[in-house]
């Protein structure tokens, strides 16, 4: 398998090509001299496909397929499912009608192309009205809602994260709250302690 | 699901995560983030080259430690100005120590992509063996049974 170098375009992984080696190593390109390191694997024919076997008498069949014999059952519904139905996403078994409502509902992480960060977007309403201070009033509403709308998204993106951004949020919300009762109540209490 | 590494860029960071079967690319541009994913079993190559965008960065924080530092050497007090000319030199010099960024290109079945998946160039090895060890190994051909052994047929009646 011939990889170009990435400085030159020249094929850089003939040696590899030659002696068949695999796994990390750093090389050389042959004509510009510029240093890489590269992983390069064997172009191996892909693994065959799973066959499912033929039901014999007495053995659990596929829900989709009565002729063949069920290898798995569905993580989510239950249903027996042969090798061919099975569809293998991590840990979990699907079959495919699980896997295609899933998918329509955005529900399955491993599946999923994008997320919208709202434990960032509130972490910077919460703060970033300190740079034009009259936007405290449209942050406050903002974090409000997405602190409570949102609340359980950071746990769901792919790859899960803490809730803090949501509370240092709301401190940066309610500092200026804060201040003010301390201005008010900090005189009064000094005027009724005398 | 194993955070592999991360690379810092002006509009967000390129983490890179290595999951059971795959690796995922979590490519954040402000607030949203964008996964790709590269299956094990499909890659077909990675290769890790250094880049040059140690010395553009140098530039940059060259210019703006040197920049305040002559702004502030203006006033009466020059203890600010000192402080901020050490603490950018030591900036440099840390960054400088850390030695040259580095670009990848990974190259799958079905696509190829290419950014910082090590973010220096001396983490190159240790990401690649990181890599490494989660490849599905190749199953070996079946081999033909042993031959008997000479010491064996000399022991035989």
């Amino acid at each position: 398998m011939a990889v170009p170098c990435p400085q030159c375009g020249q094929a850089l992984a003939q040696s590899v090509a030659s002696d068949e080696r695999e796994g990390a190593r750093r090389t050389e390109c042959a004509y510009c001299g510029k240093p890489s390191w590269m992983l390069v694997r064997s172009a191996a024919a892909p693994p065959a496909g799973e066959r499912a076997a033929a039901a014999l008498g007495g053995a659990a069949t596929c829900f989709f397929h009565s002729e063949h014999e069920a290898s798995q059952a569905c993580s989510h519904c239950g249903r027996f499912v042969c090798a061919l139905c099975d569809l293998t996403l991590g840990a979990e078994h699907s079959c495919p009608t699980c896997f295609e409502q899933q998918l329509r509902a955005g529900a399955m992480a491993s599946l999923r192309q994008r997320d919208v960060l709202y434990d960032s977007i509130a972490l910077w309403a919460g703060l970033g009205w300190i740079l034009v201070y009259f936007t405290w009033i449209f942050a406050l509403p903002a974090v409000g809602y997405l602190s409570i709308a949102k609340w359980r998204a950071p746990r769901q993106y792919v790859v899960p994260r803490g809730r803090w951004r949501y509370a240092v949020a709301w401190l940066g919300i309610l500092f200026p709250i804060g201040v003010v009762a301390a201005v008010i109540l900090i005189p009064a209490m000094a005027r009724g302690a005398r | 699901m194993t955070r592999l590494s991360r690379a810092h860029r002006w509009l967000g960071p390129l983490t890179w995560y290595l999951a059971d079967d795959h690796l995922l690319a979590a490519d954040q541009v402000g607030f949203t983030v964008r996964y790709r994913r590269v299956f094990y079993a499909d890659l077909r190559s990675v290769v890790i080259w250094p880049d040059q965008q140690l010395w553009v960065r140098l530039g940059i924080e060259a210019l703006a430690t040197l920049l305040p530092a002559l702004i502030l050497f203006l006033f009466p007090w020059h203890g600010p100005a000192k402080a901020w000319l050490g603490t950018g030199t030591l900036w440099m010099l840390a960054d400088g120590a850390r030695g040259p960024n580095a670009t990848a290109r990974i190259d799958s079945v079905h696509s190829a992509i290419q950014g910082p998946l090590a973010p220096r160039w001396r983490d190159a090895e240790r990401i690649l063996a990181a890599v490494e060890a989660r490849l599905p190994r190749p199953a070996l051909p079946p081999s033909a049974p042993a031959a008997p052994s000479a010491a064996v047929e000399v022991a035989q009646p």
